[in-house]
């Protein structure tokens, strides 16, 4: 599905991934966490296309293509989804009509036929009712005047209507209270098939409760320096990332 | 002075109010305040007037206005008359004339207008009617080269209710419109003209507006600039009386070498008033805006409430947009408030859209229509609202 390959990736002129490599076969749900500034975030930009990042070294291959040869636009058409960190306001533009367009664009380029408006109404009620968003919200502008809580169930609502094989989820789970990140959870788990597959970025070993991970890497200076499984999460949430540090620091 | 090689009145009634020549005056430069920005290069050229043709297919429900010259609408709207020039009463002259002599900007283009004249229609809205539907008014230049120098007055009498649209279409290679527009809003009356101009590549749009509003009036005004090499708009509005609602708003949309002006004045005579200006622009390519919105206060018009707000979107680094918002206030006891933005879009949200599937193209084009629909949606008659997106659609300004 997805094979990041020694990717280097660098802001401005400040490095912050400095040789990541992961595999992420068809159905699996990796976790990656590690401290701030770590790169985490960085890794899900890089993998949605986001410019302001440059690629100085690696590959990222998607379903056997260039992913860092696609613009942004190309990746979600292929199947990639990224849910994210800071959901931004677009006052204006109405979540109705950016979801039909954005509906349209990515049945248009997998060969599926337009939905029709009953369709549409039809799979925004089923998929907004799957993170218990209200019928209103789905009516308003893009995140406008969302609370926190909103706006992510408003990236899991999205990710539901857009039916990807790739979700990558930016620290989701920030900023939501309990019962809103329990909402997003069972979103989230309600969307997993066997075949779809998801790298769930958090600092935080709890949403790893909700949404439990085959995998769990650990990123630290922009390397992965370990993974393993879930038991991996609960021991960081035990002992924090110090020891981590000290032991790559060290080497 | 090339504007006009030889003027000759085309009108078929005697009409100059001012008594000016157009030798009088010289094009304005850029070392004129008002015209600072405005290069008037594009206009300075030998126009041609066309004949009088009579047989401008009329409109139903409306006036046609070809080559400057005015077909009156074949079917009756009631509570409304139409007036042509040479059918005025002496009442009538009188009235024209007294609109007219509100508005005097002593300038070559009036003199031009007053000079050339091609016709001139006088609309007026009965007592106390109100007009269901919107009365259309369709402006276009047939002729190459021409120059089109129309008058229409537009009197809502005490207690009216009526919509006009003004369409500006264009079909010439090349042409100019120099239009007047003068409207008397009397007491208690509401008048509504929403404004699309998507005239040809070459045509250029020279309009006058002269509004004056009674007491307890509401008038609303949307002018929409979907196309045009060279539009300027200026908008003057007048309140006379207290308890008035002013709304005047526009979207404007220069691409290539386009240039759009819109020149507004809002002259609050008296107090008690109420006015909101809401002036949008996204700028392409070479395009050029200007957006200069000016406030007055007197001294008497105490307890104003003057609202303004001019906001643009550069699309390219090539566009150059010159806004000044020009605030008088001689009273102590008003609300004025005033603000500004020129800025890029905004690169969260483009990377947002183009994140879930959208092409930069139409997710701009999303992004676009949803910064100017504050604008778009003042437009209160669903037809002509959806007429007006249709064109930008068509012009490749916004997305459907």
């Amino acid at each position: 599905m997805l094979k990041i390959e020694n990717l280097q990736a660098r802001i401005e002129e400040k490095e912050i991934l400095k040789g990541l490599s992961l595999t992420i076969g068809e159905g699996e749900v990796h976790a990656i966490m590690g401290p701030n500034g770590s790169g985490k975030s960085t890794l899900a930009s890089v993998l949605a296309g986001r410019e302001d990042y440059e690629v100085t070294g690696g590959s990222v291959t998607f379903n056997d293509k260039d992913l860092l040869d696609m613009p942004a636009e190309e990746r979600a058409r292929e199947g990639l989804f990224l849910a994210f960190q800071y959901p931004v306001e677009i006052p204006g533009v109405s979540n109705m009509n950016f979801l039909k367009a954005a509906v349209g664009e990515i049945r248009k380029h997998r060969g599926l036929e337009a939905l029709t408006a009953k369709e549409f109404l039809q799979l925004v009620k089923e998929k907004s009712q799957l993170v218990e968003l209200d019928g209103q919200l789905a009516n308003r502008a893009v995140n406008e005047g969302f609370s926190g809580g909103e706006k992510k169930r408003n990236e899991i609502f999205q990710m539901a209507m857009l039916d990807p094989s790739l979700c990558v989820l930016d620290e989701t789970d920030s900023g939501l209270d309990i019962d809103a990140l329990r909402i997003v959870s069972e979103g989230v788990n309600a969307m997993r098939d066997g075949k779809r597959s998801f790298v769930v970025i958090t600092h935080y070993q709890r949403l790893l409760d909700h949404i439990v991970p085959d995998f769990v890497h650990v990123l630290y200076k922009g390397k992965i320096v370990k993974s393993g499984t879930k038991e991996l999460a609960l021991e960081l949430e035990e002992k924090g990332y110090d020891w981590l540090k000290e032991i790559e620091d060290a080497k | 002075m090339s504007i006009v090689a030889e003027l000759k009145p085309t009108s078929t009634f005697s009409f100059k109010p001012n008594k000016h020549s157009v030798s009088d005056f010289a094009l304005p430069t850029t070392r004129v305040e008002s015209w600072k920005y405005t290069r008037v290069g594009a206009i300075d050229s030998n126009w041609e007037q066309a004949e009088r043709n009579e047989s401008i297919v009329a409109l139903e429900k409306g006036i046609r206005i070809e080559n400057g010259f005015i077909a009156l609408p074949t079917g009756q709207i009631s509570g409304v008359s139409f007036t042509a020039g040479k059918n005025l009463s002496a009442e009538q002259q009188g009235l024209v004339l007294s609109m007219l002599a509100k508005e005097n900007r002593n300038d070559v283009f009036d003199a031009i207008s007053e000079n050339a004249s091609n016709d001139l229609v006088l609309i007026e809205i009965q007592s106390g009617k109100i007009i269901e539907d919107a009365i259309s008014i369709e402006i276009e230049n047939a002729l190459n080269d021409c120059m089109s120098t129309p008058y229409v007055f537009i009197v809502s009498k005490e207690n009216s209710i009526a919509k006009f649209t003004v369409d500006f279409k264009g079909k010439t290679e090349r042409s100019f419109h120099l239009v007047q527009l003068h409207v008397c809003v009397e007491q208690s009356a509401q008048l509504e003209i929403h404004q699309l101009q998507n005239t040809s590549k070459n045509e250029c749009v020279l309009l006058r507006e002269s509004i004056s509003q009674a007491e307890k009036s509401v008038f609303k005004i949307t002018t929409v600039t979907a196309s045009g090499t060279w539009v300027r708009n200026e908008l003057n509005i007048r309140i006379e009386g207290q308890h008035c609602e002013t709304f005047l708003s526009g979207a404007y949309f220069p691409k290539q070498d386009q240039l759009i002006d819109n020149h507004t004045f809002v002259d609050h005579q008296v107090a008690n008033c109420y006015s909101n200006e809401l002036y949008k622009g996204v700028l392409f390519d070479n395009g050029k805006g200007v957006f200069n919105g000016k406030v007055y206060v007197h001294i008497d018009a105490q307890k104003t409430n003057a609202y303004q707000s001019n906001a643009n979107i550069m699309m390219s680094d090539n566009a150059s947009m010159f806004t000044k918002p020009e605030l008088e206030i001689y009273a102590d006891d008003v609300k004025c408030s005033h603000g500004s933005t020129t800025g890029q879009f905004n690169e969260e949200a483009l990377f947002y859209l183009r994140a879930r599937g959208l092409s930069e193209e139409s997710a701009k084009r999303l992004l676009v229509s949803a910064f100017t629909s504050d604008v778009i949606n003042r437009i209160s008659i669903p037809s002509w609202k959806e007429y007006v997106l249709a064109t930008l659609i068509q012009n490749e300004i916004i997305t459907e």
